[in-house]
């Protein structure tokens, strides 16, 4: 009885690999992006990112990934959003918000820009006092 | 649970009359008591102080379904813990009292559609006890062949009609045909020993006692329920807690109920029912609440006074068990206990206790989901998970852990309560559904099937499997996430998988037991040990072997030479005082055992009635007894303090005694026997004789072990009457040598008594 119940379980893990690659394809995929030289491949990142800014959790490595590229691309909104979700998961991190505010003023959001490096100071002037 | 000697003195009362309460004696010292009490108070202020914790900081709004689920469960083991202690809060045992002459006592064995082989152990049993009585056969099944066994054993046969409230009908009905002051109530299966009556009817001399009940042991040790170490001596029994901690702990709160059999009642009290209650199906408890408001009084009497058979397999242990869940849950519907007349507050919280038991399934499910739904859906029920939870859960964790192993005495097993909570948690739940959705349909009464299934039915271990399917894929999803990096949260994943991996170790070895072979012997097998002495052909000496286990068509024979499959031999078993002379045939091949003797299948050729009676008081007078005894060393933990301890106490040290199964010649005033040995040291041994030997006694002795003897005189220092029907009577004497040996001359005869 054990060992067909096993090899039932070893199957039902089969067959999750497979739910699990298709479900966290956007991720598996953002781990295997290339130099983004043509637009097709842009195109599929993008794709790709924005799914995954979609979900309710993405480690920090995914979207500091998200946000390095983006910035390589020229993809400013998603740049920001992506750095935005960082700042969710870690809200402590100032060279953070330095980023943000980097990327802010980069999209030409300058209002929010100054807000964000208005921030920085605060937090650095107070850790220096 | 104490196996007790006959003769341990019955406590001498002055009058007839006299107050029960007066035989509860404290079991423990004052110092042992106040400790434990400590502990309790202690560790449930820890608990509270957790759950106040868990509900200011820790619960997850995130995930508030499943973050208060949890809490729900723990919620209830606060309360499961709490009835508990309350339980435990003293530790007495009773004194027995003699009972007063000539009392009326009428015997009641139920029976349905047991077998009749089965049936008439327990007749036999019962119309051997030794206090005048009448025995009742109360036969549910109209089976003419229990008829014809009542009569051949001088028992009285009782049958009716129909079959309404099933056992308590039955019960019932004899109640209405007999007029005895009192009752002893007995299941098929369950074989009293031959002092039930003398060590229970005492307590009645208080004319406000209407039951005293009786602990259940079982004797099939290979069982569903039980788990045995031979090596280490050591048994568990799934009902050993209820009876040695929680039936003594509500007897100290006269809370002890009815447990169906194993018990003696007073007419008096159960007339103005009508006899047991059957409104529901678990009439014991329900009359025992009723019998409590009423201002009866109620004893436990810890000793094993009755032995039946617990359920060989995982469905019937499942089918009894939804039984009882489903019976004891419905009794709070017509007497519940929290409003019922009568009873005082401990009363009320000891039937609480019992009932709310019976409702562990849903937070038992809640516990063994939570981890794997954690590793899949990346949730946790306590949020912020860290550290520093950490360190409160496994503060509270430990304080839980120790107050109970603390509040048990040493009798606690945790791991193997866990294990068997979880072999019927969705029992419980299913249980649990009928009582609320069974919109008053009555349940009905399913007999315990004590035969148990030939085949393996994964029926009842269909939800544990989903369970351990559902956990094995979450740890695969879950390390998979950890492996391509889609989560880096490596501390809940690890909490979450130790704990789906804790759990689904214990699930496997609920599957294990599910996937146990069916029971192919039709009858009982039971580990006794007899000597068996061959009857060769004139001039040739006799060997000498021993039975290594036995039941009404063979044994396990361990013999001294080389036989091959086939061969016949006439022998003769010395059942104790009934030496039964069989031709056995070797029915399968030898095994040698590491100390020299070759053990074979042996089948007897011809067994005849009074042989196989032989057999069953062979087994049930002598066997059973010993073999409690032999199994009753305390847990490791306990061996080891006392070990650590020996040398500083101030008790004199005896030798070291090896349990061991040596058949022994005994010559004493020109007689022979052949018995058994059961232990042995360097200064002497105990054997069990047939006779009795006065002490200061001298006797020669020789006994013989494969390539070794040994003959000589020892004295009789002890000689210790067994408990015993009449005619099958048996003493165990403790024999001295003349010389002490040596540990040289002692080792060939320590038999390796776990193989």
């Amino acid at each position: 009885m054990l060992t067909r119940f096993f090899l039932v379980a070893l199957l039902g893990l089969l067959c999750e690999g497979g739910v699990f690659a298709y479900s966290y394809r956007d991720l598996l995929g953002l781990r295997q992006t290339g130099p983004l030289a043509t637009p097709a491949e842009q195109n599929v990142f993008v794709e790709r990112a924005e799914r995954a800014l979609s979900r309710q959790k993405v480690t920090r490595a995914h979207l500091e990934l998200i946000a390095a590229k983006a910035q390589t691309l020229g993809n400013r909104q998603l740049e920001r959003r992506a750095l935005d979700a960082c700042a969710q998961l870690d809200p402590d991190d100032v060279q953070l918000a330095l980023r943000r505010a980097d990327a802010s003023r980069r999209a030409g959001d300058l209002r929010r820009a100054e807000e964000l490096y208005g921030d920085v100071l605060r937090r650095t002037s107070r850790r220096s006092q | 649970m104490t196996t007790q000697d006959f003769t341990l003195p019955l406590v001498p009362t002055p009058g007839v009359v006299f107050d029960a309460d007066s035989t509860l004696v404290l079991d423990e010292s004052p110092a042992r008591r106040w400790f434990t009490r400590v502990t309790i108070v202690g560790a449930l202020a820890v608990y509270l102080a957790y759950l106040a914790y868990r509900a200011r900081y820790t619960i997850n709004h995130d995930a508030l379904v499943f973050s208060l689920l949890v809490y729900f469960a723990e919620l209830h083991g606060f309360f499961s813990l709490a009835f508990y202690f309350h339980t435990a809060w003293t530790r007495r045992r009773r004194r027995v009292v003699e009972p007063v002459k000539d009392l009326k006592v009428d015997v009641f064995i139920t029976t349905f559609n047991e077998d009749v082989d089965l049936l008439r152990t327990t007749v036999r049993a019962a119309v051997g006890m030794r206090y005048p009585h009448r025995t009742y056969v109360l036969d549910d099944g109209r089976r003419p062949a229990v008829r014809a066994m009542a009569e051949e054993l001088g028992a009285n046969y009782v049958t009716r009609a129909d079959n309404a409230h099933a056992k308590a009908g039955n019960w019932n009905n004899a109640f209405a045909l007999t007029d005895a002051d009192f009752i002893a109530s007995f299941d098929a299966d369950h074989v009293p020993r031959p002092e039930f009556l003398e060590r229970t009817l005492g307590f009645f001399r208080d004319p406000k006692v209407a039951l005293v009940q009786a602990p259940q042991q079982y004797h099939n040790l290979d069982s569903v329920q039980h788990k045995v170490s031979w090596r280490q001596r050591r048994m568990y029994g799934e009902q050993d807690a209820f009876f040695e901690l929680v039936m003594p702990g509500k007897d100290n709160w006269n809370a002890a109920f009815f447990c169906g059999t194993g018990a003696v009642l007073r007419r008096e009290a159960l007339t103005p029912l009508g006899g047991i209650m059957t409104q529901t199906i678990t009439e014991d408890l329900h009359t025992s609440v009723e019998l409590h408001s009423r201002g009866w009084k109620s004893v436990y009497l810890n000793e094993v006074l009755v032995t039946g058979l617990a359920p060989s397999d995982l469905k019937t242990f499942e089918t009894q068990r939804l039984r009882w869940a489903e019976g004891n849950m419905t009794v709070a519907t017509f007497s519940n206990p929290l409003t019922a007349r009568g009873l005082s507050l401990h009363q009320r919280i000891a039937y609480a206790a019992s009932l709310y038991h019976w409702t562990i399934g849903i937070p038992k499910f809640i516990f063994y989901m939570a981890p794997p739904w954690m590793l899949f859906s990346g949730t946790f029920p306590i949020a912020p998970y860290n550290a520093r939870f950490l360190i409160v859960y496994l503060a509270f964790l430990s304080s839980v852990v120790l107050s109970y192993e603390v509040a048990s005495r040493g009798k606690g097993r945790l791991l193997m309560d866990e294990l068997y909570n979880m072999v019927s948690f969705f029992t419980f739940i299913r249980a649990m559904k009928r009582v609320v959705f069974g919109r008053g349909k009555r349940s009905s009464f399913e007999v315990t099937d004590k035969r148990g299934a030939t085949s393996q039915s994964i029926a009842p271990v269909l939800p544990h499997m989903a369970i351990v399917l559902f956990s094995i894929l979450a740890i695969g999803w879950s390390l998979m996430g950890l492996g391509f990096r889609i989560s880096d949260d490596y501390f809940g994943a690890g909490t979450g998988i130790f704990w789906t991996v804790y759990n689904m170790t214990l699930m496997l070895v609920v599957l294990r037991l599910a996937s146990r072979p069916g029971e192919k012997r039709t009858g009982l097998r039971f580990r006794a040990n007899f000597p068996v002495e061959s009857q060769p052909a004139s001039g040739e000496t006799p060997a000498l072997g021993v039975t290594a286990d036995i039941s009404d068509s063979g044994c396990s024979l361990l013999w001294p030479r080389l036989l091959s499959p086939g061969t016949r031999m006439p022998v003769r078993v010395h059942l104790g005082p009934k030496p039964m002379d069989q031709e056995i045939i070797i029915s399968t091949e030898q095994q040698q055992t590491a100390d020299g003797w070759f053990r074979y299948g042996a089948k007897f050729d011809h067994l005849s009635q009074s042989d196989v009676d032989a057999i069953t008081d062979a087994v049930h007078t002598i066997a059973v007894p010993h073999l409690f005894r032999t199994l009753s060393q305390p847990p490791l933990v306990v061996q080891a303090v006392r070990w650590l301890i020996k040398p500083f106490t101030l008790t004199r040290g005896r030798a070291r005694r090896q349990l061991v199964r040596i058949p022994v010649h005994v010559e004493f005033e020109g007689r022979n026997w052949v018995v058994i040995a059961l232990d042995i040291s360097a200064t002497g041994m105990s054997v069990l004789m047939p006779v009795d030997v006065s002490v200061g006694s001298r006797i020669f002795m020789s006994m013989s072990v494969p390539g070794h003897s040994w003959s000589g005189e020892v004295s009789v220092v002890r000689s210790t009457p067994r408990p015993s029907r009449h005619g099958f009577d048996v003493w165990l004497l403790g024999l001295q040598f003349e010389q002490k040996q040596t540990e040289r001359d002692l080792e060939p005869f320590r038999m390796d008594t776990a193989a």
